[in-house]
């Protein structure tokens, strides 16, 4: 029942057109069928003729017939091509489906799921579950229609012949079905063999500079030598079944012709039937027998893929972020200042047992640029993705430009900010598109000015593509000191009130910094700068130091630093 | 000379091969004389005669039996030759690996060679077992079908023989067209998921920037246009399909009519005719089952030559000796007059000359790209040099035994490799021959020890596939669990370049300290400030030592170097 009506929400996704889907399976299967049953007929009337020698009525019967076969084949053309296209449409909307849900999650699912594990394993689901739509059902479905339609004429043929067919074939069905279970469990033994070999061929060369310096890389061959031999060793079993199962089905093969010789002749002598409905059973039969033992065989692969689906439904059951965090609490109700950034008395935690932030107060000037910077763990990141608005913080209040953090959406929040993470992703996409991500309606004049400010038009000009190089996979055609400077030409380019730059030039070589240092130097006073930083030279640029301590947020230090 | 690897597996086996082709022989022929038996009872039969059952119902189940016993035989052996083949070709493949040039990895990227190396060695399963079994006995059934047809009548096999090869032709045609459609199929469904793991990859940027709609936008127009491909390639995949289907019928109808005059022409009988028609549906589903095996096969073979070619790329150059000669205190790695090219024509290093005295550390400075991780790749063999003398404890690098030479010396590098298992096989990956004792000494010199039991399962905690799980500070200081674990008398030594926070610093300057007690070091320094007292530093300026001394003595030369310090102590 649960499947049922698991395979109901399936439909569900394509709406109306599943109708139309459906169809599609059901006259892509008959039809397909028909043609076969068309083509048998006419056997039979050449074995009938050649008996009799009327040869005119043998033309028109077999005009007939042709006639008949070409038209099922058409209707097959079409109902094929309905199927398919709606399977795809069915698979374009469960991906966006998905996706439209995947980039709304709020960011603690991504923090908690390691975004590689739950992709793939999503991609694997989605995968799996449009495969239902695309081959698993029709897989089921056509053999229990093709069945029938071959079983029609057949019966009207000769339903004493083809009864005794019928009574052999369950008879394989058996058989197979009985190996079924023995195959499946050697098999499953022998792709555990095979992932582990993968594995350590993986590990191997992933890690070949380790391997190579190593001995322990020259171990890692040994063993995937020996899972190797161990694979071949199990083999052993799965080759027997098989062999006995092509045996088997080979030998009720034979005992199948050699039934309906028997039966066919004794019922030819007798009258039953004519040499001619013989030749048509016989010719049907390799049809009908090939479906016939397809029954029931892909219905564990589609209840597979259902559950596949059902991962799909749960995940997108997962709540979404909301707009806005606080929706219904009042606000803390700060003074109202002149600030441009008020953090008042800030509590946050991850977990209850293990407050990050407690009491923690920060002020920022119009016009100011302030570095954070403190011991690892001690919550300077935390503060940003506060300020970004992805986590709801505990108790006190932000004000940002004045509005609170509880009366403003998370949309509303970020379009105040501009980020620069320490990782300066960038889409697979050409510069300028990744550049625009700042402002949509960005003209190229701007985007370019923005790359200048962001010391990177220099870079990109002697690009041969220019603006127009696609940075590849993850920004990997750049190196990270251009990948960090088109983040901020992004950030600029957003002309948002504040710039937020955590650990922006940690991962930079000296060069690469100096360069990312003289761009923030020629935005300073303009906007409102926050850097989270470590190193002295980065810290430099910033009006005032605050140090978070190492025991998290009982006090905040903060200095001025008088600048030389 | 290009060896081709897998042929002579696959010769090497082929026994049980030929055995398989036999056996598909026999089972050809057992459904010939079958039929054949059909044949004789129904003319009988029309005659008037009464058919005899028991006379041939013993042959007939005789037949049966050996049917069984030739397909069950027949099964084992095509297994039997694809395993056997397999086994063989993958430990090939393993040991070459592992001796290739490390050129390869650098030119080829592990994830893609790891893709090669496990998909293509999967199809050459298919291949051995099925593909080329399957085009083998279509064809042993063909002219077994084509004989007894010929044995019928002559001029019956001629109009077959002409009638299919033109559907032949035509089927390769379709299948070729097809498996060029498929791929752009392909294409369109992986442009959709790479667009929703690009976003999620870059989750953070998205929604700090809003850009959801955007991507979303792109994601809708994805969909869009693989329905619309898919429309293209479906209308035009089933008018072949539908086409093949008639043209692939039009055969049987014209062997059928002409076999039906020769029985009114008498050449033929009405139980013949029925025998031929018989036959007919199993020559033709052999016949069709031809092309696809071979354009299956060909597609197979593609595979084995990509695994063929990592098979004759060329292996790393090793000589024999496996110690150092005559001991020099003076001199435990030298080079004279080094030079070395990634490029032809590109040179990275020109004619670089240094010897390293026994236990002194020594470090190099320089620019991005002045050779320094060059040289690194140089010492522990990765790369041959192009001219000029590399010796390793007084020896030749080429006369060493590679992996006696790189015994020698431990690496701790940047982009350390963390196995996806736990933080205890992944210390003792430096050394299998220790114990668990050995393994935490190690890790409490390395100042990791405290942080690995901070984990909830200690040792027992995996780490992430790369482990990303673990910082670059916390990899590094495993790196040098590793290095300790491996007590090797050269410590090579690749600072990080990300700045790591002030007390992760402290610790791995602490364990270096311990390391580098009793052995010769070599440094590649990103800061000056923590190589000062190190006994000599060499600074690189485009592929030579530009300047060579103590940090006192090049300070107060006030060349590169003092420049160098000069500028991070301004920044600091």
């Amino acid at each position: 029942m649960k499947t049922w009506k698991l395979f109901l929400r399936t439909m569900k996704v394509m709406e109306k057109r599943c109708v139309i889907y459906l169809l599609g399976i059901f006259f892509m299967s008959t039809c397909w069928a028909m043609f076969s049953v068309m083509s048998s007929l006419l056997m039979k009337n050449v074995v009938d003729a050649a008996q009799t020698g009327d040869s005119r009525r043998m033309l028109y019967v077999i005009i007939g017939n042709v006639a008949g076969g070409v038209i099922s084949l058409l209707l097959y053309r079409k109902a094929a091509v309905v199927y398919n296209v709606e399977a795809k449409r069915a698979f374009g909307k469960l991906s966006i489906l998905l996706f439209h849900h995947e980039v709304r999650l709020p960011y603690s699912y991504y923090e908690t799921h390691h975004s590689g594990d739950f992709m793939s394993k999503l991609s694997y689901d989605l995968e799996k579950a449009s495969s239902i739509y695309g081959s698993r059902l029709r897989r089921t479905v056509a053999p229990i229609l093709q069945v029938i339609v071959y079983l029609i004429p057949m019966m009207i043929l000769s339903w004493q012949i083809t009864l005794c067919l019928i009574g052999v074939n369950i008879l394989t069905l058996i058989v197979n079905t009985l190996f079924i279970a023995p195959i499946k469990k050697v098999t499953k033994q022998l792709s555990a063999t095979n992932g582990r070999m993968t594995e350590k061929l993986s590990n191997l060369l992933q890690g070949m500079e380790q391997a190579r310096m190593y001995e322990a890389g020259k171990n890692t061959v040994e063993e995937f030598l020996t899972e190797n031999e161990a694979y071949a060793k199990q083999s052993n079993r799965r080759i027997l079944y098989t062999a006995c199962l092509e045996g088997g089905n080979k030998g009720f093969d034979l005992l199948c012709a050699l039934t309906f010789l028997m039966l066919g002749i004794f019922f030819v002598q007798n009258g039953y039937t004519t040499l001619g409905s013989l030749t048509a059973i016989y010719a049907l039969y390799g049809s009908f027998s090939n479906q016939f033992l397809q029954l029931g065989r892909y219905l564990p692969e589609l209840i597979g893929c259902l559950a596949n689906a059902q991962n799909i439904f749960d995940f997108l059951e997962e709540a979404e972020e909301p707009d806005n965090w606080y929706e219904g609490q009042k606000a803390a109700g700060t003074e109202v200042t002149e600030d441009f950034l008020r953090i008042w008395d800030l509590a946050f935690c991850y977990r209850e047992d293990k407050p990050l932030l407690q009491h923690f107060s920060m002020e920022m000037k119009p016009g100011e640029s302030i570095a954070v910077t403190g011991p690892s763990g001690c919550g300077k990141s935390t503060l940003s993705k506060l300020l970004l608005g992805l986590y709801p913080f505990q108790g006190g209040e932000i004000r940002l430009a004045g509005r609170s953090y509880y009366d403003l959406t998370n949309e509303e929040i970020r379009q105040r900010i501009a980020y620069v993470p320490q990782e300066p992703y960038l889409f697979n996409l050409s510069i300028k598109e990744n550049i625009r991500m700042g402002k949509p309606d960005a003209s190229e004049e701007e985007i370019i000015r923005a790359a200048k400010l962001a010391h990177a038009h220099e870079f990109i000009e002697k690009l041969e593509e220019g603006y127009d190089t696609n940075v590849g996979e993850r920004g990997n055609r750049l190196s990270g000191g251009q990948r960090q400077r088109i983040a901020i030409a992004r950030a600029i380019l957003k002309d948002a009130p504040l710039i937020l730059l955590d650990e922006a030039t940690s991962a930079l070589d000296n060069e690469s910094e100096q360069l990312v240092n003289d761009a923030l130097k020629g935005l300073k006073g303009s906007r409102n700068i926050i850097m989270i930083a470590h190193r002295p030279s980065t810290i430099a640029l910033a009006d005032r130091v605050c140090v978070f301590p190492e025991n998290p947020g009982l006090t905040e230090k903060e200095r001025v630093k008088t600048r030389t | 000379m290009k060896k081709h690897y897998f042929l002579k597996c696959a010769l090497r086996y082929s026994g049980y091969f030929l055995v398989s082709l036999l056996l598909s022989y026999l089972l050809a022929d057992i459904i010939v004389r079958g039929n054949d038996i059909i044949a004789g009872a129904v003319d009988t039969l029309l005659l008037g005669g009464q058919v005899q059952f028991s006379a041939f119902l013993g042959l007939f189940l005789g037949l049966t039996l050996l049917g069984i016993l030739a397909a069950f035989t027949k099964s084992i052996m095509v297994s039997k030759f694809s395993i056997k083949v397999q086994t063989r070709y993958k430990r090939l493949v393993a040991q070459k690996l592992y001796r290739l040039e490390y050129k390869y990895f650098d030119q080829n990227g592990s994830a893609s060679v790891i893709n090669k190396v496990n998909s293509d060695i999967a199809v050459t399963d298919q291949l051995l077992g099925e593909t080329l079994p399957d085009i083998c006995t279509s064809a042993i059934e063909l002219l077994t079908y084509a004989v007894y047809v010929g044995r019928l009548n002559g001029k019956l096999l001629l109009l077959m023989l002409l009638c299919y090869p033109a559907v032949l032709w035509f089927t390769d045609y379709v299948a070729r067209k097809m498996t060029s459609l498929r791929k752009t199929y392909r294409q369109k469904v992986d442009a959709i998921t790479e667009i929703s793991q690009d976003c999620m990859s870059g989750i953070l940027v998205l929604r700090t920037f809003g850009a959801e709609d955007h991507f979303q936008k792109k994601l809708d127009e994805a969909a869009e246009a693989l329905v619309e491909n898919e429309e293209k390639r479906t209308r035009m995949s089933n008018t072949v399909i539908i086409t093949r289907r008639i043209l692939q019928w039009l055969p049987n109808i014209i062997c059928a009519v002409y076999a039906y005059t020769l029985v009114r022409g008498g050449a033929l009988s009405v139980g013949q005719l029925m025998a031929f028609i018989i036959i007919l549906e199993r020559f033709v589903n052999a016949f069709v089952g031809l092309p696809f095996g071979i354009v299956d096969a060909r597609e197979h073979w593609v595979c084995v030559e990509r695994v063929e070619k990592i098979l004759n790329e060329k292996e790393e150059e090793s000589g024999t000796r496996t110690s150092g000669a005559g001991q020099n205190e003076n001199e435990v790695i030298a080079f004279d007059n080094v030079s070395f090219e990634y490029m032809e024509n590109v040179p990275v290093l020109r004619g670089i000359s240094f010897a390293i005295p026994r236990e002194s550390t020594v470090a190099f400075v320089g620019e991005s790209g002045g050779g320094k991780s060059t040289i690194f790749h140089i010492l522990c063999g990765f790369y041959p040099i192009v001219s000029g003398e590399y010796r390793l404890l007084g020896r030749k690098f080429q006369e060493w035994d590679i992996e006696a030479a790189r015994k020698q010396i431990a690496l701790v590098s940047q982009n350390v490799f963390l196995f996806p298992t736990s933080i205890y096989e992944n210390v003792r990956y430096g050394n299998r021959n220790v114990d668990k004792e050995e393994v935490i000494e190690a890790c409490k010199y390395a100042r990791i020890h405290d942080f690995i039991m901070s984990l909830p399962e200690g040792y027992d905690t995996v780490v992430g596939e790369r482990g990303i799980l673990l910082s670059g500070g916390e990899r590094q200081r495993i790196s040098i669990a590793r290095a300790f674990l491996k007590d090797a008398p050269i410590l090579l030594l690749d600072e990080p370049t990300s700045a790591v926070d002030v007390e992760t610093e402290k610790l791995i300057q602490e364990a270096l300290e311990v390391l580098r007690k009793n052995r010769t070091c070599i440094i590649i320094a990103h800061r000056l400030s923590t190589i000062r007292k190190v006994d000599r530093i060499m600074v690189l300026k485009d592929g030579v030592v530009a300047e060579a001394g103590t940090h006192r003595e090049l300070m107060d030369l006030g060349g590169l170097y003092a420049g160098m310090y000069g500028k991070e102590v301004q920044e600091a």
